[in-house]
């Protein structure tokens, strides 16, 4: 039995060791972030973003560089790609609240405004608990809830006496990874739908992918749509409010 | 012999309107001297005829001329001599009469007569091609209707072609000669333009006679245009210039940007100047008396060709906000200062600057929503002129006061545009602004150590860069995108899987003999072995083979769940032939028995060689049976 375990387990855990491990970065791309700060500090808010976006441009995926290099767009005055920067660093580091609390900022300067619909507080609340957990959060969840059924589940095996007690755990935890697992794949699934933000002072919705096509709205620099279907240089977009129409792709960039 | 004093001004002056001047002047003496040479005769003669005569200053003019039609009466009295009427065609329009009154006094044989003539000026403007009758002009005297004659008159079509026309008739190839030589052109820079475009149109005199008193006549109105004069000519400018291989002086007159207002097809009408030509007279007659030596000069009027401009309409799909700008342009924006308090005035300063009709500038769209109070701008305008092209600079000064504290941005203004050149309709934005707006009211500043003054923000901007950092990590993919994050969800699967098992196992072994006997036999037989093979070490040879013979013997009771004591070799070997274990083995099992039997009762010397062999034998054999049963 032990040899079983030995050479089943050991090697998953080792796999699981090494695919967690992260990427780090080489001390040369460390070294532009750090000179794009002090570009940042001078006020050379150009030759900041330069450095940033060479760090990006390198592969490296990282919100700390989003982050910044938003901020140097916004004192740029170039709010549509500050937004943008602030989205891509919400990604990588969600719940980040210098970041939220800077993408709430850009987001007031922009023109459009997003239609706040009338929502009960009980709405208001679940969509506060679901923006809470972040999707590593869940995943973390979703993880320590299979090791508790788990856990319970052996110690079942071994103390079957105490059937109300294990079966009472079990019930629960099978409840939270159930409820946990379910978020996750929502959230995984929103995560999913490719979204992106006008960085032109002014868009042009259309009712089809041309510009023969009816003028359905104006969008303008710094909103986010869903993207819905791409054809040829158009995207098909979708604002919060369920307004459709086809922008042109250089209109916008993906987040 | 009588003499007439009279105003012949009508040959002249008339029509020409203000360039008539020498003609007057001449005419004027003519007619003091005439008034002077009248008054030596001093004889009064009672004269009770009235005689009425009408004529024309010419029989043929184009639409648009005027025509001077004359009536003088001459009479004795004139209180008893009613104004003359005179009806106006259809197609001409009465634009003024005006009159005088002459004496003359004729003494003849002793005897004086004064005739008293009044002269009636009325002037026609042709209006329609046509020919026309002038008159009767009807009086009445004394009751009696007097009529004068009639005169015909031919109103052509305006020629439109550039025209040099002496002031008084001439022979045609006189015309002709003239006109070679004098002559003025208006230079269009295009013909077919949008409405709004700028067209520039210059007029040049080219001459090779030695001109004086160069005056404009009639001057277009430029009807269905916005006309900007960009050059004026104070005084005649003369440049040498060949044209069909003859040298002209020529002089600019005008400079004009023309932006039409209307679209279809707009006539620029003519141009007219009128000058004399020194050192050209024209054939003598009797009253070119001239005592201030004005002597030499030609009267001469000028008309530029007539143009026709064809405006284009602007074509449709004008963007929002298109107010008519038409032209090239560009646009900025500046504000000052870029840092202020909250409630203080920014001044916002947008300069349109290009090419075009900058008065039909719009003010631009100012930003919607841009969380600033936006006062209507004071606008100023500053033209160029350069060559024919009217260019310049709008600037609206705006008042502009940031609704909110913090680090703000002052989105675009915009300007939607036609740009003639590239035939579409174009927008131009300012870039954004970022202003640094500090709160207004001072919010007193919080004090150290004072309870209760919570510390309050002072203003909003966005939060600070993340410091530098020794390492950064790539955070591209989530936890639940990586695999190693589904393998680990396997480790409590397995675990569940392999405590049930375990636990089977424990339960079986303490419930099932034969199982737990199987499961132990291998143990068993282990321990026994490496109990044999210490006996072997320490030269125990009796020990030994007692040992090997019980851990197989065990062995097999245990996997077959019989007791070990009282199993003989045979019993054994019966056992295993049972359970079809392979004769090879069963031979094995029965030769290491014969050795363990012929060692204890037959002990003779042994050599650790057989005790060895025997043990490899065993163990071999151990393991080929845990196979079989």
């Amino acid at each position: 039995m032990r040899t079983v375990i030995e050479r089943l387990l050991y090697p998953l855990v080792a796999v699981a060791i090494l695919s967690v491990d992260t990427v780090v970065a080489s001390e040369a791309l460390v070294a532009l972030y750090n000179r794009g700060n002090e570009h940042y500090r001078a006020g050379d808010y150009d030759a900041a973003i330069s450095a940033y976006e060479r760090v990006i441009a390198q592969g490296l995926d990282n919100g700390e560089v989003y982050y910044n290099l938003g901020n140097a767009y916004f004192k740029n005055a170039q709010l549509g790609r500050a937004i943008l920067s602030y989205e891509r660093a919400l990604v990588l580091m969600p719940g980040d609240r210098d970041v939220l609390a800077n993408l709430q900022f850009a987001n007031a300067q922009k023109i459009d405004r997003e239609s706040e619909d009338e929502v009960n507080i009980l709405t208001r609340i679940l969509q506060a608990f679901f923006a809470f957990f972040t999707l590593d959060a869940l995943a973390v969840m979703v993880c320590v809830f299979v090791f508790l059924v788990g856990g319970v589940a052996v110690c079942w095996v071994f103390v079957p006496v105490r059937r109300l007690l294990w079966g009472g755990l079990v019930v629960v935890f099978v409840g939270g990874l159930l409820g946990s697992a379910a978020m996750l794949a929502f959230k995984a699934h929103q995560h999913s739908i490719p979204k992106a933000i006008i960085l032109v002072d002014e868009a042009i919705g259309r009712s089809g992918p041309d510009s023969d096509f009816l003028q359905v709205f104006t969008l303008h620099e710094g909103t986010k749509v869903e993207i819905e279907r791409v054809e040829g240089g158009w995207l098909l977009v979708r604002l919060r409010s369920g307004l459709g129409g086809w922008v042109e792709a250089r209109a916008l960039e993906r987040i | 012999m009588a003499m007439r004093g009279k105003n012949n001004a009508e040959t002249g002056g008339w029509g020409l309107g203000a360039g008539g001047r020498l003609a007057s002047r001449v005419s004027s003496f003519s007619f003091l001297f005439a008034i002077c040479i009248s008054l030596l005769w001093i004889q009064e003669t009672d004269a009770q005829d009235v005689m009425v005569q009408a004529s024309v200053d010419r029989t043929r003019v184009e639409v648009g001329d005027l025509i001077q039609f004359t009536v003088e009466v001459e009479a004795a009295q004139m209180g008893s001599v009613s104004a003359p009427q005179v009806p106006t065609p259809d197609g001409l329009q009465l634009t003024g009469s005006t009159s005088s009154t002459s004496m003359s006094v004729n003494i003849a044989n002793g005897a004086m007569t004064t005739k008293r003539t009044t002269t009636y000026h009325f002037s026609f403007r042709a209006q329609k091609v046509g020919t026309y009758v002038l008159g009767p002009a009807q009086l009445t005297h004394e009751g009696k209707k007097i009529r004068s004659d009639q005169v015909r008159v031919e109103v052509v079509k305006r020629s439109g072609q550039p025209q040099t026309r002496p002031a008084r008739s001439t022979g045609q190839t006189e015309i002709r000669e003239i006109e070679q030589n004098l002559f003025l052109q208006a230079i269009p820079e295009k013909r077919v333009v949008y409405v709004g475009e700028q067209v520039g149109v210059t007029y040049k005199l080219f001459t090779r006679y030695d001109l004086r008193n160069v005056q404009y006549g009639q001057v277009p109105t430029f009807t269905g245009f916005w006309a900007e004069t960009v050059f004026d000519a104070q005084r005649l400018n003369m440049q040498r210039e060949v044209v069909d291989g003859r040298a002209f002086n020529t002089a600019l007159l005008k400079r004009l940007a023309l932006f039409p207002t209307t679209a279809g097809k707009h006539s620029l009408e003519q141009l007219e100047v009128n000058c004399e030509i020194v050192g050209r007279r024209r054939s003598h007659s009797l009253f070119d008396f001239d005592p201030f030596g004005t002597s030499g000069t030609q009267q001469v009027r000028v008309r530029s060709g007539e143009i026709e401009i064809e405006v284009k309409p602007l074509p449709v799909g004008a963007p929002k906000g298109f107010g008519g700008a038409v032209g090239q342009f560009e646009m900025r924006a500046e504000a000052i200062p870029d840092a202020v308090k909250a409630g203080d005035p920014v001044a916002v300063k947008v300069v349109v600057q290009g090419m075009g009709n900058l008065h039909a500038i719009d003010e631009p769209i100012r930003p919607e929503r841009s969380g600033f109070k936006f006062y209507d701008p004071k606008t100023n305008l500053e033209t160029q002129k350069r060559g024919t092209r009217l260019s310049g600079k709008k600037t609206f000064e705006y008042v502009a006061i940031p609704k909110k504290a913090g680090q703000v941005i002052l989105p675009p203004f915009t300007l939607a545009y036609f740009d003639p050149v590239q035939k579409r309709y174009k927008t131009v934005r300012t870039k954004p602004i970022a202003l640094h707006v500090t709160p207004g009211q001072q919010a007193p500043l919080p004090v150290d150590g004072l309870p209760g003054e919570e510390v309050r923000a002072l203003g909003s901007d966005i939060r600070y860069i993340k410091p530098d950092r020794m390492h950064l990590t790539d955070q591209s993919l989530l936890l639940y995108q990586r695999s190693g994050f589904w393998f680990l969800q396997l480790v409590p699967v397995l675990g569940v899987v392999g405590a049930y098992a375990y636990r089977r196992h424990r339960v079986r072994l303490e419930g099932d003999v034969a199982y737990a006997r199987r499961r132990r036999s291998r143990t068993e037989a282990q321990r026994r072995l490496s109990k044999a093979k210490g006996l072997m070490e320490d030269g125990d040879s009796a020990g030994f083979y007692g040992e090997i013979h019980r851990s197989l013997a065990q062995f097999v009771a245990d996997r077959t769940n019989r007791a070990a004591a009282g199993l003989t070799a045979d019993q054994i070997g019966a056992v295993l032939v049972a359970h079809g274990v392979e004769a090879q083995v069963i031979a094995g099992v029965q030769d290491v028995f014969g050795q363990c039997d012929q060692a204890r009762f037959a002990p003779g010397q042994i050599s650790a060689e057989q005790m060895q062999a025997l043990f490899a034998q065993t163990g071999d054999l151990i393991g080929a049976l845990e196979r079989c049963i």
